[in-house]
């Protein structure tokens, strides 16, 4: 069936026994790394995890899924995230000039 | 009394809730509380459309500082979502594009599948491909310079508008806007599958050298701002304006702006 999901259509597949968790892979410059998270569970969670697996600060990275900006408290379920979604985590970018 | 006019008109336009409407003072409340350091920088302060603006971000309005691509990725919703309502049936004849669709062509491996199915289409940044007549993509290069990059399907040429040409870098941005400018050829194959795509990649590129340039060394992301809220871009043109005034003043549009889905909240903690 398809559901409506602010003017854009999905497939989604109905299961009755839908799994608590789901990998999601979080891709950056080619690499990927892969989490495993429960669907309730706070997104903040996850992107905690991965800047503190690459050494970088939480603010310097951005994490976007579909093309949007994820937020910390919004949870897979929320975001619609299916098993094998890919997270884009890109340098949140700034500028003033050139130095 | 002509002032007194402009500022009822102007509060006039932001009634909301149908219950009052904001005063200069609550103006001034409003602005000490988003730009408040102390509060918790990860209040969603602005959303339009699908892009937020948190206080971390909102603090790059403060005067001298390096503004980022929140605020930019918002504002070129705010201009989509005008486009939107202006042309309906996604005739839009200007699609602006988030600064996240050029950094991840930028950064090289990309998918153009994975691009479109982000970027395009309803409930993204374009529309028909036949009713557009220019895109906009603002890029940053080095992160620490934003310029922008316009596509000109009438013209059938590619524009750059940088605030700050810096002669020893304008052959490398020239390369940036190429791949920026063959990519999104790629990217419209991949979903405009059956129309006529044009041919972007013979397209010519030309420097608008003569747009207004910043006159000192944190403002490009602002001027980037003007250039794509610019409808009408002509030679000899100029800004005249106080810079952290015009920074005060795009963070008071953006947080009173129509299409604000979190102001009224955020109305709640301040008045």
């Amino acid at each position: 069936m398809f559901e409506e999901k602010k003017g854009r259509y999905r497939r989604i597949e109905i299961s009755p026994k839908r799994a608590l968790s789901l990998f999601l892979s979080v891709s950056k410059d080619g690499s990927e790394v892969m989490f495993k998270i429960k669907r309730s569970t706070q997104l903040k969670k996850l992107m905690k995890a991965y800047c503190d697996r690459q050494s970088v600060e939480l603010n310097s990275i951005a994490f976007l899924f579909d093309g949007r900006r994820i937020r910390g408290e919004q949870t897979p379920d929320e975001l619609e995230m299916e098993d094998d979604d890919e997270i884009d985590a890109m340098l949140h970018q700034t500028g003033g000039s050139t130095v | 009394m002509s002032q007194k006019k402009e500022i009822e008109a102007e509060a006039k336009k932001y009634i909301f809730n149908n219950i009052w409407r904001i005063n200069q003072l609550e103006k001034i409340k409003i602005k000490d509380y988003i730009f408040d350091e102390e509060k918790d920088l990860r209040e969603v302060l602005v959303e339009i459309f699908i892009q937020h603006v948190n206080r971390s971000s909102m603090l790059t309005l403060k005067p001298g500082k390096w503004i980022d691509a929140d605020i930019i990725n918002t504002i070129v919703n705010k201009l989509t979502l005008e486009q939107v309502k202006l042309y309906p049936n996604m005739e839009m004849q200007a699609w602006y594009l988030p600064t996240y669709f050029s950094q991840i062509i930028l950064a090289g491996n990309f998918k153009p599948q994975h691009l479109a199915n982000s970027y395009f289409g309803p409930g993204r940044y374009t529309g028909k491909l036949s009713a557009c007549e220019k895109v906009y993509i603002p890029f940053n290069t080095g992160n620490n310079h934003w310029l922008l990059c316009m596509v000109n399907f009438q013209c059938k040429c590619i524009n750059i508008l940088d605030p700050l040409p810096t002669k020893a870098l304008n052959q490398q941005r020239e390369g940036e806007v190429r791949t920026l400018a063959n990519s999104l050829q790629l990217i419209l194959k991949c979903h405009h599958v059956c129309d006529n795509i044009p041919k972007i990649d013979d397209f010519p590129i030309e420097r608008l050298d003569w747009v207004p340039q910043q006159n000192n060394l944190h403002d490009c992301g602002l001027y980037l701002i003007k250039y794509l809220e610019e409808t009408n871009l002509v030679s000899g043109m100029q800004y005249k304006f106080d810079s952290a005034e015009e920074r005060e003043k795009l963070a008071m549009d953006l947080f009173l702006h129509e299409d604000n889905t979190k102001k009224l909240s955020v109305l709640r903690n301040v008045l």
